[in-house]
């Protein structure tokens, strides 16, 4: 069992987490190309280690060394370049990780990380052993751990799903040989959750380290959780991480990049389904959130790192971080990308030193997430009423196509949940009927689009059918219902099909049984009910039945087939008499 | 086995009503030449049977050697879809719309391979393909199926069924002789439940015979197994038996008046979860329509019958050219609580 690979907290320079250090040769070569010539103004010590590749090595090989710092197979070439061309060819959120005085997070946060280290290291049967940290990208979350750890005089051992034993991709190479990238590595032969067991198994007891390290103290840091898609992997996962929790001697700290809209809280279910419910409801584990980095704290950290790198300063550099700062709201690795990109373009236009006034680079995308956008549909709400207007209502508070588009849902998916949950926001008949006209014509649309998209050229006009979808109650409901809380649940409509498809399987085999040699249309219009008054013993059929209550379809599911089976068409039937005791 | 496929005539002269059409068929079958054929008129009528009894003209007993097969079939996609077919030495049946937009694939593939292989064994040089629901083929396998008929006539003659005739490109129907088979009437219907009463040695009584007939809108198949049910039903049948009605129809039934009584947004939903009903056993969504429209007539006076007739076909139009069904027949009925309610308050204004 090859023992985990130890990360000694003083060379880790991960500002960026696995995301930023894994993919930064693009960037990264981009950065040392432009930013070299910058360089010489500034350090002209170390202009010629730019554009000067180390002899003794391959030319390919310091880039992966230096935008991976954490990796301990780092190439001896590497280490006889001078420090400060692995600053200028490497991304700011790397080179500039932040010591814990530096931290863009907020300082109640990095007591409570502190607290929980502390009181990780009481050896009591209540103290925590497992911190949940979670947190939209480029809030920080690693960087907190990294360097709170360092500060306690942690030894961090870190996962992440590009871990690979240390000795699985060496064991060809003879000692001390330069790690080649270009050379293909042995194919792996374990998966990724054997892996995940090798390096959990001994870290927690905190036995294996390499005998370099001094400190005792160890912390275990999971960067990620091995990638997962299928269900029993899954749940292997949760119970190894299950039985870590149990055993471990040391504390681990798990970080979770949730994507979901900002400010919303992680939901119990979410939680569960990244660890597992045993230690989602652990009494060891606790849960912490960072927030989106506040523009304060954010512009601070970011003038640190623009006085170091350049030589602008008072309201120039001020305008920058404030555009900077509105760029990547909330994102220090983006904010400090950005920061980047724009020092760098200053530094090679030639005479130029006041930086853009408008925002130039690309910035992201302010999109709602998914059931928001839909209440925002859905509700349809109307500012006030400009004074003497014609109109009887106000103008509506978005642009519904733009709700539609940004939205991370699909069409389809987009037009079911509309569809489903729009008669509730109405009063008036008519209306009603307008905007279910208005979803017919918008499905036709939305339909030809997905049914027609690989087989034409001709691409069907996809506005229409964003814009129908988007005003569809915003244009009918003069007169909405009251506003109140109403869940949004998932429409039935794909179960549904489901069960359609499964019945049909059914119905298909009686009628083979049965030697109706009638279409299938007709044999379930005609003969089929006929069957079940003539011979209700052969043709009861279990049909699956769409049972009312959206949420509890699955879990009454089992229940209404065992009805069923006594009595295939109990349902159609107790409708019936139900509605015949009516006085019509 | 139901007393329809039981009963069922096997040859021509077996056949009970529609005696000139019966008489072209048997010279049709002695002759030495068949033509493409297309079998139109509506459900219940015995096109099928016709169809059958016609095979068996042509090719002898050894067309009632069936046997169902399972074919499979690979699209352009790389996606495999099964497709059932019944097939005898001489002929080859299937529904190739069940395919959905794979049909044109599905009938090129069938009748490639049936042409591929000269017929054997028989007294005849060709083999026939038996498509039903010909009306349900999407318009580019119906052009398909124009070129393929013509490139493989001499091996291959094509049996097309359809209820609808023009659902029918025109090409196809000027390279098949067309046949219609008309709803049999409601004394020949009570005239075949007669028959097969004394074959089951149950007595029925005319009344009731004739009041099958007219309850099944003179669909045979369909006044045979309400006469099967109501035979099951009760001990002895007369005059007064209740006529047992499918349990869909009586739940369009129920829906249709529902929608009548109240139209509110809240009713809408209640409509939702009784059309998903009928939508998960099967039923087709056209069919739903079609039922809840002419259900829905009944209840409503003259002057909204226009407009509600018009709503369906124009619904009727869209589940043919949309892909979500519940969609469609949602805004039929919001669209019919809509008109329903505008005439109910004028009406009281």
């Amino acid at each position: 069992m090859p023992p985990p690979r130890p990360l000694s907290s003083t060379s880790s320079l991960g500002m960026g987490g696995s995301s930023g250090a894994n993919k930064p040769l693009t960037l990264a070569s981009w950065g040392s190309g432009a930013g070299g010539r910058g360089e010489k103004r500034k350090k002209p010590a170390s202009a010629s280690s730019s554009s000067s590749k180390p002899s003794s090595s391959k030319p390919s090989s310091s880039k992966p060394s230096s935008s991976k710092p954490s990796k301990p197979s780092k190439p001896s070439s590497s280490s006889s370049q001078p420090a400060a061309s692995s600053s200028s060819s490497s991304l700011w959120t790397s080179s500039h990780a932040p010591s814990l005085s530096a931290l863009a997070v907020h300082a109640s946060k990095v007591k409570e990380f502190q607290s929980f280290l502390s009181s990780s290291a009481t050896p009591s049967p209540s103290s925590p052993r497992l911190l949940a940290l979670l947190g939209g990208p480029g809030t920080g979350k690693r960087s907190l751990v990294l360097a709170a750890a360092a500060a306690a005089g942690y030894t961090v051992l870190e996962y992440d799903d590009t871990y690979e034993p240390p000795s699985s991709f060496r064991q060809d190479l003879p000692p001390g040989a330069p790690f080649d990238p270009s050379q293909p590595r042995p194919p792996r032969s374990r998966s990724q959750l054997d892996e995940f067991a090798d390096f959990l198994s001994p870290a927690v007891s905190g036995r294996s380290l390499s005998p370099s390290s001094s400190s005792g103290k160890i912390l275990l840091l999971l960067s990620s959780l091995p990638y997962l898609h299928a269900e029993p992997q899954r749940e292997r996962c949760h119970s190894l991480l299950a039985s870590a929790l149990l055993s471990t001697r040391v504390p681990i700290v798990l970080l979770h990049t949730d994507l979901s809209e900002s400010g919303a809280k992680a939901s119990p279910y979410e939680l569960e389904k990244l660890m597992g419910r045993e230690v989602a409801g652990s009494q060891w584990t606790r849960v912490m959130r960072l927030n989106p980095v506040a523009k304060t704290i954010l512009k601070k950290a970011l003038k640190a790192i623009a006085l170091s790198e350049s030589s602008l300063s008072g309201s120039p550099l001020d305008r920058l971080l404030d555009l900077v700062c509105d760029t990547a709201p909330g994102d220090t690795r983006a904010a400090i990308n950005e920061l980047q990109l724009q020092l760098t373009v200053l530094r090679a236009g030639p005479g130029r030193t006041a930086p853009p006034a408008r925002k130039t680079s690309g910035g992201r995308d302010q999109a709602l997430g998914g059931l928001h956008a839909l209440g925002k549909l859905l509700n349809a709400k109307r500012g006030p009423l400009p004074p003497n207007s014609k109109e009887k209502r106000g103008p509506l508070e978005f642009s519904p196509e733009h709700v539609v588009e940004t939205n991370d849902m699909a069409l389809p998916s987009i037009a079911s949940f509309l569809s489903h949950h729009a008669p509730a926001f109405f009063t008036d008949v008519h209306e009603m009927s307008a905007a279910c006209a208005s979803l017919s014509d918008a499905e036709l649309f939305v339909g030809k689009l997905y049914a027609e998209r690989d087989r034409s050229e001709t691409t069907y006009p996809e506005q229409y059918a964003v814009s129908l979808l988007g005003r569809t109650v915003a244009a009918s409901n003069l007169s909405p219902a009251p506003s109140t809380f109403r869940p949004l649940n998932k429409p039935p409509m794909y179960e549904n099909q489901v069960r359609e498809a499964e019945n049909r399987v059914k119905i298909e085999d009686l009628q083979q049984r049965a030697g109706s040699h009638s279409t299938f249309g007709s044999f379930v219009c005609d003969s089929l009910p006929y069957m079940r008054v003539i011979a209700p013993a052969d043709s009861s059929l279990a049909l699956h039945s769409h049972v009312r209550g959206g949420g509890e379809n699955a879990r009454r599911r089992g229940g209404m087939e065992e009805r069923l089976r006594q009595d295939p068409d109990v349902l159609a039937m107790d409708d019936i008499e139900e509605d015949d005791g009516d006085d019509w | 086995m139901l007393w329809v496929d039981q009963h069922r005539p096997k040859s021509l002269a077996g056949l009970s009503f529609h005696g000139p059409l019966t008489a072209r068929l048997s010279a049709m079958g002695s002759s030495a030449e068949l033509p493409h054929l297309l079998f139109y008129g509506p459900t219940g009528g015995g096109k099928k049977t016709r169809c059958s009894a016609l095979l068996r003209a042509v090719y002898g007993p050894g067309v009632d050697k069936l046997r169902l097969d399972s074919r499979s079939f690979t699209t352009p996609s790389k996606r495999t879809l099964a497709i059932n077919l019944i097939a005898s030495a001489h002929h080859i049946e299937l529904t190739p719309s069940d395919a959905g937009i794979y049909d044109r694939l599905v009938v090129n593939e069938v009748i490639k391979e049936m042409a591929s292989h000269q017929a054997i064994g028989g007294k005849r040089g060709f083999k026939v393909v038996v498509l039903n629901d010909v009306d349900r083929l999407s318009k580019q396998a119906q052009a398909g199926l124009r070129r393929t008929m013509e490139r493989y006539t001499s091996s291959c003659r094509l049996i097309l069924l359809c209820s609808n005739q023009s659902k029918v490109i025109e090409p196809l129907r000027s390279r098949c002789l067309g046949i219609r088979v008309p709803a049999p009437t409601v004394d020949e219907i009570s005239s075949v439940l007669t028959a097969v009463g004394e074959k089951e040695k149950i007595a029925v009584p005319p009344a009731f015979a004739a009041s099958l007939a007219r309850n099944s809108g003179r669909n045979l198949r369909r006044a045979l197994l309400m006469l099967e049910a109501a035979a099951v039903n009760s001990a002895a049948l007369t005059a007064q038996t209740q006529v047992v009605k499918t349990d869909w129809e009586q739940y369009i039934e129920t829906l249709a008046r529902e929608i009548t009584q109240e139209q509110s947004p809240a009713k809408l939903l209640v409509a939702r979860e009784k059309l998903y009903e009928l939508l998960i056993n099967c039923i087709p969504a056209t069919v739903i329509l079609k039922s809840l429209a002419f259900h829905l007539m009944q209840n409503i006076d003259d002057d909204l019958r226009h407009e509600i007739i018009s709503a369906a076909s124009f619904y009727e139009r869209r589940l043919c050219t949309g892909s979500k069904e519940i969609f469609h027949l949602e805004a039929f009925v919001a669209k019919f609580m809509s008109e329903y309610k505008r005439y109910l308050t004028n009406m009281f204004l």
